[in-house]
């Protein structure tokens, strides 16, 4: 039997999952500013709880070679820095990319007082349709670490994938909507079950 | 290296490092300290511990340990005794208790997840229809009883506790757990008072098999824990608890009591409050075996702190207080 959990907005803690991108390069010295909102369903199976989210997060997006771009990304309540390499292509184009964040959080509406990490590996492959469109799916890999104050320490690896449909408009103008699902390999953190997102980023470069 | 970018990073949200709490070794308590310990060997389970001012720094200590509520945590455990919440006030059960010379000990149950601050206590239950009580700590089955005999066993080496007057109480899940430790934890405490919580874990079918002093204190109208169980809940869905009189004719046997007793109405002290208190003594027991019946009262701790509203928790007794739990303590020492 499923447990309904508490309802809260802004998860306490929990790094970011999303993507909200193709593998297509941001062009050199140019810049990719996305809001993005989502919401999400945290299911642990040992607990049998799930836990309704939703998620708030700023991303900029800095080419600093042709193939080469670097993320910093601000959730509530983390930060991240991130790379994404596009490693080229025909019909379909392909990156890696890697981010690594993490968060403090207090004692307080359903948080403790603890630091919070997370590194992501995310692989992309984009198919571009038109200048309109593209789409977007890949693997991420995610590890987890989370360190209370009051001791001890606790892991954990997510692995699971994204798909993501990239809409143009305007000229400098990107909506992204995504939906992501994850699974618990090892470990407790964020939970020892699964994680699903559905989410859309808004977003414009210069 | 091309144009000139003016590239500036955010500083990372990590503030700095995590200030963290330490083990309360030995030495480390003295008079009056009042400190947040770290519990080896437990992920995030610390403890808060209260030392009475008035300790020699010698005298062996009576403990007793206050457990939260189902979804709480060991900082709103204490503030639930306060009157209207005043962490600050001399009557909030640790202060009375230090007073009285007790140590408080007041611990974290374990965190759910991803919400690591929603904790609960595993007091029994979960098959046949019954309620698992409760929360996470219940369903992925956490040994609290180890829990407690791995925190008496830290807080004796950083004090010398009197192994014979530990006593326990909490609210809900923390009244629950109480009841459970009775049963089950390897060294027998002197006394129990659990507050609008009923031994889920022997009433389902635990082991139980040891005599303990028991004071039930339970509010008639509580609509979390109701007075003669059943399916109702604050929080979420659950199974069935067992009611309070299926609670006490429990200890009744254990404790070796007569089937009667002798009912009392206390003063009401607070004619507003709504809620008037019969004090039911069982005849004959072997240990003593007692109910404060709050009529009217919720799922509240006596002259405590009303963290709901009403309509959802039901109405704070005013008529009997800490003093009163505390006095049930005091009069008691395991053989």
């Amino acid at each position: 039997m499923w447990r309904r959990s508490l309802i809260v907005v802004g998860l306490a803690g929990c790094g970011s999952l999303s993507t909200y991108r193709t593998a297509e390069p941001i062009a050199r010295g140019h810049t990719r500013y996305d809001l993005a909102v989502d919401v999400g369903s945290f299911r642990d199976r040992a607990q049998d709880t799930r836990t309704p989210a939703a998620h708030v997060e700023l991303a900029a997006r800095h080419g600093v070679t042709a193939t080469t771009d670097v993320t910093l990304k601000l959730y509530v309540p983390g930060a991240e820095l991130g790379v994404q390499h596009a490693l080229g292509g025909g019909r379909w184009r392909w990156a890696i990319a890697a981010a690594l964040g993490g968060a403090r959080t207090k004692e307080g509406g359903g948080s403790t007082d603890a630091l919070y990490g997370h590194l992501r590996l995310t692989a992309l492959a984009t198919r571009r349709t038109s200048a309109r469109w593209a789409f977007t799916v890949g693997p991420v890999v995610t590890g987890g670490v989370f360190a209370p104050r009051a001791g001890g320490h606790a892991e954990g690896l997510l692995l699971g994938g994204f798909a993501n449909a990239a809409w143009r408009f305007g000229g400098c103008w990107q909506v992204v909507p995504e939906l992501s699902l994850h699974v618990t390999a090892a470990g407790e953190v964020p939970v020892r079950g699964t994680v699903a997102q559905l989410g859309v980023a808004i977003g414009r470069g210069w | 290296m091309g144009a000139h970018h003016r590239w500036v990073l955010a500083a990372v949200a990590l503030s700095g490092c995590l200030d963290a709490d330490e083990r309360c070794g030995p030495g480390s308590l003295a008079a009056g300290a009042d400190r947040a310990c770290a519990m080896p060997g437990w992920l995030d389970r610390g403890y808060d511990v209260h030392v009475p001012a008035g300790w020699d720094g010698a005298s062996a200590l009576p403990v007793v340990m206050l457990f939260h509520g189902g979804g709480g945590n060991r900082g709103g455990a204490d503030r639930t005794t306060c009157p209207v919440g005043a962490v600050d006030s001399p009557q909030c059960l640790a202060a009375r208790a230090t007073a009285r010379g007790f140590v408080v000990v007041v611990p974290d149950g374990t965190g759910g997840r991803p919400l690591r601050g929603i904790r609960t206590w595993n007091a029994g239950g979960g098959e046949d229809g019954w309620d698992c009580t409760s929360g996470a700590a219940c369903q992925s089955g956490v040994d609290d009883v180890a829990y407690v005999g791995d925190l008496l066993a830290e807080l004796g080496a950083a004090l010398p506790i009197d192994a014979r007057r530990l006593y326990a109480t909490g609210i809900s899940n923390g009244g629950a757990i109480s009841h459970r430790l009775a049963c089950e934890l390897p060294t027998p405490l002197a006394a129990i008072a659990p507050v609008a919580g009923a031994n889920q874990f022997a009433d389902t079918g635990g082991a139980c098999p040891r005599a303990t002093p028991v004071l039930q204190i339970h509010g008639t109208e509580d609509p979390c824990w109701q007075y003669d169980g059943g399916t109702q809940a604050c929080l979420g869905e659950g199974g069935r608890k067992t009611s309070v009189t299926t609670t006490l004719e429990g200890w009744r046997l254990r404790n070796g009591c007569a089937p009667t007793f002798i009912d009392t109405a206390l003063p009401d002290v607070d004619p507003t409050d709504g809620v008037t208190v019969t004090h039911r003594v069982w005849d004959g027991c072997a240990a003593a075996t007692e109910l404060y019946r709050q009529d009217g009262a919720g799922h509240t701790w006596p002259s405590g702190w009303p963290y709901f509203g009403e309509d959802r928790i039901g109405r704070v007794g005013r008529d009997v207080g800490n003093d009163q739990l505390l006095d049930f303590f005091a009069s008691h020492v395991a053989p």
